[in-house]
């Protein structure tokens, strides 16, 4: 029988905290489950130079916080922040927007850690001003008897106009000397209108297949305020060779144009940055591919399709079985959603996280199916909290993006939400390291005696198979 | 001790946490991520002298102290004043020993304490320290000035023509300040331009984001490249606005 926990990660020791722990990310160690790191826009508690990630040695059980990220903001953390380990070895990698960046300019960096036990600062492999958004994902291969950890960041490269959608993959990350043989490659191949979008998201397949999906700008309209009316085509690309090779992700040619990067859908429109239950909107995409089938590809992106007039974000789900060629038509959508977050476990279960605007509520669902939403998906409500409880500090107020993992059959997220201790807001449960009192839905400090206003928080979950 | 009572403002300089505690058990520990050694002690906080926000209730608690290796280690029930950096978190706190202090040597600024207003024993301390860092940053300055806002208004779209679109743009706005009183740079009073970053991206969201109305003390800094078009200066750091009686506590600290 599958169960279900949800875990709010903040540790006992920060009772007292009242940070905006925005958009977070996750990692679980492959080959040792109980090994999970997540982020978030989580301060180093003492204002330190280094910025922290939560890590669980017990599956998600509980949770401590280790500063080891260089470069950390004292209000933020770092900027935006992913992690991935390796599928052997257990080395730990991180794509991070430096927090002590110039004015202007987003400062990338890839970091690297020998494993979870290590409580020194992560080691910089690569720094490179401009790319926004680092998305990283890491495998592990055997060559020639040797273990080689290849791991790719996913970025939108701005210094690289108009074509910004990139990924930068090394073969070589885990034992070569910065930058670890790290090399970026270019994936819009077409002409995009100044620039892509945000999100690139990668699926990597054990045979060593890697897509790559991204918003292709089509059309921008400056609206004001730091508000786009973007017409966007969703483009995966794909590499069959572990997009190592001179020509990377050029082994998928769109059927109607020829292009390097089969359109998904075109002409699809985006208010960029415009606002919903505090939350800002833009961006959203996910990419999945079946560990068993290297052909069965799903994709899930938001855009204004379907929506009622004014900002609305509709969410989409597309499903491939040839390698990403063809595509169906939505096999599933969600009205004012965002954060997509797709994962398929190894008895092809697909799943299917998102946070959804509903009744002035931010509302956190999983979503499980085994034939694209044929029949009724298997449903959990994570989390719902009003949207209008805590006031925004900063944008992201919840992230731009949440995390969904696959290991074996299990699945494991990451979200941040609302922190108010009600039962009544997590329909499947929850556990609280911070102290908490859900009878009288209030947080308290470390003397348990002075409270503690709500505040945005991660949370972690996991669906045992 | 190689420290002295004279050090105490040097060590709240150089720790972010403070306590006065009482050894309880030494070669222990009371987490997991910090093994117990010759060097690990539990010591309960018996009062917090200074400490950032989230670990001000820390109190009555236990935490565990990597004792550091220029110092004597404690005995149990040694009472003294810890100054500590942040080393691990999670069912409990743990700390990594910076300085040590006898008890003896705070107990006047914990005795004051109680008959002033302040929240904490070494918090006359901070406010030294964050004056010295008002005036450290009034010097980096290109002019510091006390104005009013009267005007605010979107600099052209927003974004210079080098700019990308990216959840990350600062969003430029200008700001109309009617300077009263010029404390430092070559600025007449009068009406000046200000640029700064309307964005509430967490990479501007600490920038001052001026209000119609608000009088304040501006640290102005020169605008260098396209922003130079728009304004000659601009504010980006969140000391950069100050409340206007700020200025009495930078000229006194100039004396």
């Amino acid at each position: 029988m599958p169960t279900l926990k949800v875990v709010n990660i903040t540790p006992a020791a920060l009772s007292g905290g009242r940070s905006q722990d925005a958009e977070p990310n996750l990692a679980v160690n492959p080959e040792s489950p109980s090994e999970i790191v997540a982020t978030a826009f989580t301060p180093d508690p003492m204002g330190g130079p280094l910025a922290p990630v939560y890590v669980s040695t017990d599956g998600g059980q509980t949770w401590g916080l280790r500063s080891i990220i260089p470069g950390a903001d004292a209000d933020t953390g770092t900027g935006d922040i992913s992690v991935g380990f390796a599928s052997e070895g257990g080395a730990l990698y991180a794509g991070i927007l430096s927090g002590l960046h110039r004015p202007k300019v987003t400062r990338m960096q890839i970091l690297r850690s020998p494993g979870i036990s290590s409580t020194a600062p992560m080691e910089i492999l690569v720094t490179r001003d401009s790319p926004d958004q680092p998305w990283v994902v890491a495998a592990s291969v055997r060559l020639h008897g040797d273990i080689r950890d290849r791991v790719y960041v996913a970025n939108n490269d701005l210094g690289r106009q108009p074509q910004t959608a990139a990924v930068d993959v090394s073969d070589n990350a885990r034992t070569a000397p910065a930058p670890a043989g790290f090399k970026p490659s270019v994936i819009e191949r077409r002409a995009p209108s100044g620039q892509d979008g945000p999100p690139v998201r990668i699926a990597l397949h054990p045979d060593g297949t890697v897509y790559a999906v991204f918003e292709s700008w089509r059309d921008v309209g400056d609206v004001g305020g730091g508000i786009l009316n973007v017409t966007f085509d969703v483009v995966v690309t794909r590499d069959d060779e572990g997009g190592l090779g001179p020509n990377a992700f050029q082994d998928l040619k769109d059927a109607e144009d020829s292009g390097i990067g089969q359109r998904v859908v075109a002409e699809r429109t985006e208010r960029f940055n415009a606002f919903m239950g505090q939350e800002r909107l833009g961006g959203d995409l996910a990419i999945a591919v079946d560990p068993t089938d290297p052909a069965d590809v799903w994709v899930a992106w938001c855009d204004r399709g379907g929506a009622a007039p004014g900002v609305g974000c509709t969410l989409h789900v597309r499903h491939s079985t040839d390698h990403g060629q063809t595509w169906s038509s939505d096999v599933r959508t969600v009205t004012d959603a965002k954060n997509p977050a797709l994962a398929v476990s190894t008895d092809s279960l697909l799943g299917l996280a998102y946070q959804q605007f509903k009744h002035s509520q931010w509302v956190t669902t999983l979503e499980l199916t085994g034939d694209g939403w044929q029949t009724p998906a298997e449903h959990h409500v994570l989390h719902q909290a009003p949207a209008n409880v805590p006031r925004a500090q900063f944008f992201p107020y919840l992230g731009d993006y949440i995390r969904l993992l696959s290991v074996g059959r299990d699945f494991y997220g990451v979200f941040s939400g609302n922190n108010t201790p009600d039962f009544a807001d997590f329909p499947e449960g929850v556990t609280y390291q911070r102290h908490a009192d859900f009878v009288s839905h209030q947080l308290f400090d470390l003397d348990n005696v002075t409270r503690v206003p709500p505040s945005i928080d991660p949370f972690f979950f996991h669906r045992a198979a | 001790m190689p420290d002295g009572p004279e050090d105490v403002l040097g060590l709240v300089r150089r720790t972010p946490l403070s306590f006065l505690g009482t050894v309880t058990r030494v070669g222990d520990t009371r987490l997991a991520e910090v093994p117990a050694g010759e060097r690990t002690a539990v010591v309960k906080v018996d009062t917090v002298l200074h400490a950032p926000d989230a670990f001000t209730r820390l109190g009555g608690s236990e935490v565990t102290v990597q004792l550091s290796d220029d110092l004597d280690p404690p005995t149990v029930g040694e009472a003294a004043a810890f100054f500590t950096d942040g080393m691990a978190y999670g069912e409990g706190l743990a700390v990594r020993e910076i300085g040590r202090l006898p008890a003896d040597a705070v107990a006047p600024d914990v005795s004051r304490v109680a008959r002033s207003a302040d929240p904490m024993p070494f918090s006359a301390l901070q406010r030294d320290i964050e004056n010295e860092g008002l005036v450290t940053h009034a010097d980096e300055a290109d002019a510091v000035v006390v104005a009013v806002v009267v005007g605010l208004e979107q600099a052209g779209s927003g974004r210079t023509p080098d700019e990308k679109f990216s959840e990350h743009a600062p969003d430029w706005w200008r700001a109309q300040l009617d300077v009263s009183h010029v404390e430092q740079g070559e600025i007449a009073p009068g009406r000046i331009t200000v640029l700064y970053p309307n964005s509430r991206d967490f990479r501007w969201f600490r920038a001052p984001k001026p209000q119609p109305a608000q009088e304040g003390m501006w640290m102005l800094h020169a605008t260098e490249g396209a922003l130079a078009e728009w304004a000659p200066f601009q504010i980006l750091h969140p000391d950069d606005y100050q409340p206007v009686q700020k200025l009495q506590t930078l000229q006194a600290a100039r004396r």
